[in-house]
């Protein structure tokens, strides 16, 4: 008879003892609970100028300095009078214009940013690097210096006091910042997938729309909506070349709630904000997979 | 009205976009080759059309102007005004892009602070024809008002309404601390005195006063009433030494406690209506009359004492008012291609007794002498706003008042001015090389 000798039979961890285990690069639970109490003092303390402006915008104007969140008296003054607008204009009138100028802005950068883009990444052509680089170049003029000489020129074609110095100039494929981040895309993809497509007889048209288009799409996300938030917050170009209130965008009407040399609206001014944001925040939540994505997948991220 | 100036709120950061369009207006109204003083337009065709006129301010002020452009439109029933409103700061920056392109509204709000710099370029028409021909009738308005609109002998702004910086100071908080009431043509001393006085019985966080020091237009009262001038011949007027002892009184106020903190600047140059004084946390500062009752109003919403006396700024010489006027007006663009119609709203908005009463003396005391009247005897107008017209009577009745000159470059150097103060009263120079930069800076800037 032969006696076998069984090894002993190694203890399972339970649940309980598995936990108990970490790797040296991870956190304790005392650090991790001190880690996650930081994020949330941080996560508050960049709330907090949001919630207080929710806050202020149910707060009579004499009351818009308290630094609290909830208001003591309740009022919904600031969007009565908010929403009766400014110059006898509705502010209804002002979210539409500004919906409108932000539309076209986003469909006009798709167009010509994302053609732009394919030609730098995918067509070789005489002085490509250097017209890049002009590209980019323009990146670093400061708006100012080309603020009067355009605005001669919008004048000149008489685009004054009407949206077109907001649109037509992105259907140029001017917006630099949104080419390059096309580029940088259309740079990652593979080329056999283009040279494939070029194999089945297509051109270069047919390659940008059967298979660049598609497969930037996080990209084009990316270009749209902020396009859309830039266009949207855009203070300065509507301030130069809309002179008439019914064509107004947010901002301005925004900015026409206070003055510093007589009184302030401000109940009106953060009510409209906070309408004012709600499509921003809505555009945000709707496509932030795609925008996270399309920042991750460019090699635009810090 | 407005507290129309760009002296007394200085507020560099946020002026970066309006510095750096006040330098391209230059660069674009030699481009363009706009501003030529001819007018474009016969001045004397008949009225109407349509025209925009273009002001600065919040929306009371534009519901206001649109009430009396709808009286105007009831005379004028050929003619179309479309208001075009803006605050302060973007009012000028579109302003200065405009001019830079020849696309100024016919009718342009303006200030004394700032007109020269666009009546200087050409960019203004010379009002003076249609003076003449009596389209702008100007016989109701002072003469030494009305010379304010005047440059080089050319009258490019109707004043329509007057501004006087004054001292401005909480009447509850200070009988409350049983210190008498401040008094008028006090020196810089008495005062310095008075407001420590005031600051040893207030309450816990309450300052006696605001900071004046980085407020160009309160160191104007200074150089007057120190009998200097502020501008001469293209130049600085006044010596570095004065200059010097201004920050000096004031950062030596500031290290008192008697002042709010330096920190507390930014607060000064917002709204009206979150000011020191407005909040109750200074007892005293300056004003432009029509101001007392916004802080009157903002104090009284936050159920603070809320009483605002005024009296005359600080003078070293009684004889000499320190009291600064300014003058808010109607201008017309020599690109304007409606001056008939033009002429007839600036006329209309100066001397029409039905548009004083609609307007309310809004942006500044009605300068028309009949205004006024009219506004005073209607039973509709704020108290606050009869009692504003009741104290520039009396001041000028007085002779209380006193006037400066404006010239091109003021604006850059306002900013510089608040700047170097703060950079003193922080610590970062002394208050000697604050003023040798200031000099420095004013010596690149066109004062004429």
């Amino acid at each position: 008879m032969t006696a076998t000798i069984t090894p002993p039979r190694e203890k399972r961890p339970t649940e309980k003892t598995r936990r108990r285990r970490y790797r040296p690069d991870e956190p304790t639970p005392p650090a991790r609970f001190l880690r996650q109490l930081l994020l949330i003092a941080i996560a508050v303390v960049m709330f907090y100028p949001l919630a207080w402006m929710v806050g202020a915008s149910f707060r009579p104007d004499s009351q818009i300095s308290d630094p609290g969140i909830l208001p003591s008296n309740f009022t919904l003054n600031g969007y009565e009078t908010g929403f009766q607008g400014v110059s006898g204009v509705s502010f209804w009138q002002f979210i539409l214009n500004s919906f409108l100028v932000a539309s076209l802005c986003v469909v006009a950068n798709l167009i010509a940013c994302s053609l732009t883009a394919y030609a730098f990444a995918r067509i070789n052509f005489r002085l490509k690097k250097l017209w890049f680089a002009i590209m980019i170049g323009t990146l670093l003029l400061p708006h100012h210096v080309i603020l009067i000489p355009q605005y001669l020129l919008f004048r000149d074609l008489h685009w004054i006091n009407t949206y077109l110095p907001f649109v037509i100039p992105k259907l140029l494929g001017t917006d630099a910042f949104f080419v390059f981040l096309l580029v940088q895309f259309f740079r990652a993809i593979p080329r056999d997938l283009d040279e494939a497509a070029r194999l089945d007889g297509c051109g270069h048209l047919r390659i940008f729309f059967k298979i660049m288009l598609p497969l930037a799409k996080p990209a084009l996300a990316t270009t749209a909506i902020f396009t859309f938030i830039y266009s949207w917050n855009d203070f300065f170009t509507p301030l130069i070349y809309l002179s008439d209130p019914h064509l107004y965008t947010l901002p301005l009407a925004l900015r026409a709630f206070i003055d510093t040399t007589s009184g302030s609206a401000f109940g009106a001014l953060f009510a409209m904000s906070v309408v004012s944001l709600l499509p921003v925040l809505g555009v945000f939540i709707a496509f932030q997979k795609l925008l996270v994505e399309g920042v991750a997948t460019t090699g635009m991220k810090g | 009205m407005n507290r129309n100036n760009r002296l007394s709120r200085p507020t560099p950061i946020r002026r970066k976009p309006l510095l750096a369009a006040a330098t391209a207006v230059s660069i674009g109204l030699a481009l363009s080759g706009c501003g030529s003083a001819a007018p474009s337009a016969q001045s004397s065709g008949p009225v109407g059309g349509a025209i925009t006129y273009s002001f600065w301010g919040s929306p009371p002020r534009a519901d206001k102007v649109n009430k009396v452009i709808g009286l105007y439109q009831q005379q004028e029933t050929q003619a179309k005004v479309t208001a075009e409103v803006a605050d302060y700061n973007s009012y000028i920056e579109r302003l200065t892009v405009r001019a830079a392109g020849g696309q100024l509204p016919c009718v342009i709000g303006t200030q004394t602070t700032f007109y020269s710099t666009y009546a200087n370029k050409n960019v203004l028409l010379p009002l003076d024809d249609l003076i003449k021909s009596g389209q702008i009738q100007t016989s109701n308005i002072p003469q030494a008002v009305l010379d304010a609109g005047k440059i080089g002998g050319k009258q490019y702004m109707i004043p329509t309404g007057t501004f006087v910086r004054l001292v401005a100071y909480n009447a509850d908080m200070v009988k409350a601390a049983g210190v008498p009431a401040p008094t008028d043509h006090m020196t810089w001393e008495d005062y310095a005195t008075w407001l420590k006085d005031l600051q040893a019985k207030l309450p816990a966080g309450v300052n006696a006063t605001e900071i004046e020091g980085p407020n160009m237009f309160s160191f104007t009262s200074w150089v007057i009433g120190h009998g200097q001038q502020m501008f001469k011949d293209g130049k600085l007027g006044f010596n570095k030494d004065l200059m010097q002892q201004w920050f000096q009184y004031w950062i030596d106020l500031t290290k008192a406690g008697v002042t709010v903190p330096t920190a507390s600047i930014p607060d000064q140059n917002g709204a009206l209506e979150l000011t020191p004084l407005a909040t109750g946390k200074a007892a005293a500062g300056t004003r432009d009359i029509p101001q007392f009752s916004v802080t009157q109003k903002a104090l009284q919403g936050a159920n603070k004492p809320s009483t605002i006396g005024h009296v005359s700024v600080p003078t070293e010489n009684a004889q000499q008012s320190a009291n600064v006027l300014g003058e808010n007006g109607l201008s017309i663009p020599a690109n304007c291609n409606n001056v008939s119609t033009a002429a007839s709203f600036v006329n209309f908005f100066a001397n029409n007794p039905d548009a004083s009463v609609a307007f309310q003396s809004d942006n500044g005391i009605l300068t028309n002498t009949q205004a006024q009247q009219a506004l005073q005897g209607d039973k509709a107008t704020p108290e606050a706003v009869k009692q504003n017209v009741t104290i520039l009577q009396g001041l000028t009745k007085g002779n209380d008042l006193t006037t400066t000159s404006y010239p091109d470059g003021l604006q850059s150097l306002t900013t510089e001015f608040s700047r170097q103060y703060q950079a003193a009263a922080f610590g970062q120079v002394s208050a000697s090389q604050a003023v040798d930069q200031f000099f420095s800076k004013a010596a690149t800037v066109n004062l004429k």
